[in-house]
């Protein structure tokens, strides 16, 4: 416990006030007074981490006006009563309070009080730290990073879905960093970088022969883990026969490597992450229920960027800021870039970024960026025709379909190029005539791409 | 009278709970001579308060009596 904890009691009875202050002597130096009115005259010049009151001052029930003063001071205040009826409690956390404990106040009651002190303290703290990590101003998303205060405090496994570029690693790497610190493992595995055979033998390992080119003994993820957290990066990407033994391994920790007759031992704290809707994938028989539920006692979902768009300024900002050399965006770049929908979230924030001050650019003006910022159409796939433009070619057909994406390619590098022709006919490798001619192609179609 | 007796029993689970917490923190400081000696006294001073009471409780036990 803080040696310097600043505590503060308000309690008119002698005795009882002289017993908490002999309670809370450990746990550091304590200012008490036994009126409202000094009460209020402390509050307003000294400055104190915690504080006790009474609830009845002098006839009245001055400590509810206590309560209220110092919570708006930022303390963390209990209050200490004789009084535990529904409608007291009630109104006493309605205040402020923290904390409401009915007299007498006793050794165990007092350090109970203190423990929840400390914790909420740390966990604070932790939440600073995360937002200096992770940069939102979003608050669904600062909803959601709250969970993170409960979570220090257990070995639960957490389950962290959002699409790609979101900062999931940064956020997994987080967790444990505040669980263990560097003192024990953090292996993190992206499972969609491996094909079915090769993530098996990545995850649990294999003996020497296990199958062509196992030349020597290979240890999985799941033993280097051991003692700390193994990161699933992509879960959804794991086969069932995978999925099976993970699931044997988390319960029981002891899995077979792959060509083993024998059993080993692991136990870790399990963070998965995906990017894709795993309650589709489990109606559709693609990934065990039963493995979902073990994995998932804490769920954090992190929004893109497209959802969050009160975001984007302030990453931008922090990137830019980030590095010792400075750059600075221009106001007109800085609006295209702000309608933009980063379809690769934080991640393509942070390379652009770095691309600028490979290039050496010191303000970022409008030429500077790259063409893609100036399509505002949301991309949710990876396939270029997107379910929208489906639609619209059963609509208009597919060769005013095409004409169309030419005529959209035209007017974005148009714009990047701040209106001069020459220079984007060059760029699209098409004559300055074709430019014309598609430039103003189906004016009368533009509703559908507007729409 | 009844406003009386409910009075009454304030006063006493007052004192009781005042009382209580000072056994706990005498009982945490038992190696603290001056700490057990102080709460001692405040314990002592509650007597004439105590007393009060109780011939508070032998005067309304006398007017129900009366009664």
């Amino acid at each position: 416990m803080n040696e310097k904890l600043k505590i503060f009691i308000v309690e008119d009875d002698e005795l009882t006030l002289k017993s908490m202050e002999a309670l809370l002597a450990p746990y550091g130096m304590i200012h008490s007074v036994r009126t409202k009115a000094h009460a209020k005259l402390a509050l307003e010049r000294e400055e104190f981490d915690i504080a006790f009151f009474d609830l009845d001052l002098e006839k009245e029930k001055a400590g509810f006006d206590l309560t209220a003063m110092a919570k708006g001071l930022g303390i963390y205040t209990v209050i200490v009563t004789g009084h535990k009826t529904r409608e007291y409690i009630k109104a006493g956390y309605q205040n402020g309070a923290m904390d409401y404990l009915t007299k007498p106040a006793t050794a165990k009651s007092l350090k109970l009080v203190l423990n929840k002190f400390k914790n909420s303290t740390q966990s604070d703290q932790i939440f600073t730290e995360l937002q200096k990590i992770f940069i939102t101003r979003d608050e669904e998303t600062l909803e959601e990073l709250e969970l993170l205060k409960s979570i220090n405090l257990s070995h639960k496994p957490i389950f962290l879905s959002g699409p790609t570029g979101t900062g999931k690693t940064q956020l997994a790497k987080f967790i444990h960093d505040i669980h263990f610190g560097d003192s024990r493992p953090f292996v993190s595995i992206n499972c969609s970088q491996f094909n079915e055979g090769t993530l098996e033998s990545e995850l649990f390992g294999h003996v020497k022969g296990a199958f062509t080119g196992a030349h020597k003994d290979k240890t999985g993820v799941l033993k280097l883990a051991d003692g700390g957290t193994l990161f699933l990066d992509e879960v959804h990407s794991l086969s069932m026969g995978a999925q099976k033994k993970l699931m044997k391994a988390i319960e029981e920790g002891k899995f077979r490597p792959v060509g083993s007759e024998q059993e080993i031992s692991s136990k870790f704290r399990i963070i998965s992450a995906t990017c894709e809707d795993v309650l589709e994938l489990i109606q559709s028989k693609k990934f065990r229920n039963d493995l979902y539920a073990r994995i998932n006692t804490f769920n954090i979902k992190i929004k893109g960027l497209v959802d969050r768009p009160c975001d984007i300024e302030l990453l931008l900002n922090h990137f830019l800021n980030k590095r010792d050399r400075k750059i600075v965006l221009s106001e007109e770049a800085l609006e295209v870039l702000k309608k933009y929908n980063w379809p690769e979230n934080v991640r393509e924030i942070d390379a652009l970024v770095e691309n600028w001050h490979i290039k050496g650019v010191g303000v970022v003006e409008v030429d500077d960026l790259p063409v893609e910022v100036f399509s505002t159409e949301k991309k949710s796939s990876n396939k270029l025709v997107t379910p929208t433009h489906l639609k619209i070619i059963k609509e208009i057909g597919l060769n005013d379909y095409i004409d169309m994406i030419k005529k959209e390619a035209v007017e974005a590098f148009f714009q990047k190029n701040k209106l001069r022709k020459s220079k984007t006919a060059e760029e699209l490798k098409i004559s300055p005539s074709t430019f014309t001619y598609l430039q103003k192609k189906h004016e009368h179609l533009d509703i559908y791409w507007k729409n | 009278m009844e406003d009386k007796i409910i009075d009454i029993h304030h006063q006493v689970r007052s004192k009781v709970l005042s009382l209580y917490s000072s056994l706990s923190a005498i009982q945490e400081n038992l190696y603290n001579p001056e700490t057990c000696k102080e709460l001692l006294e405040l314990m002592m001073r509650k007597r004439p308060e105590i007393e009060n009471i109780v011939d508070e409780i032998l005067e309304l036990q006398n007017t129900e009596l009366k009664q």
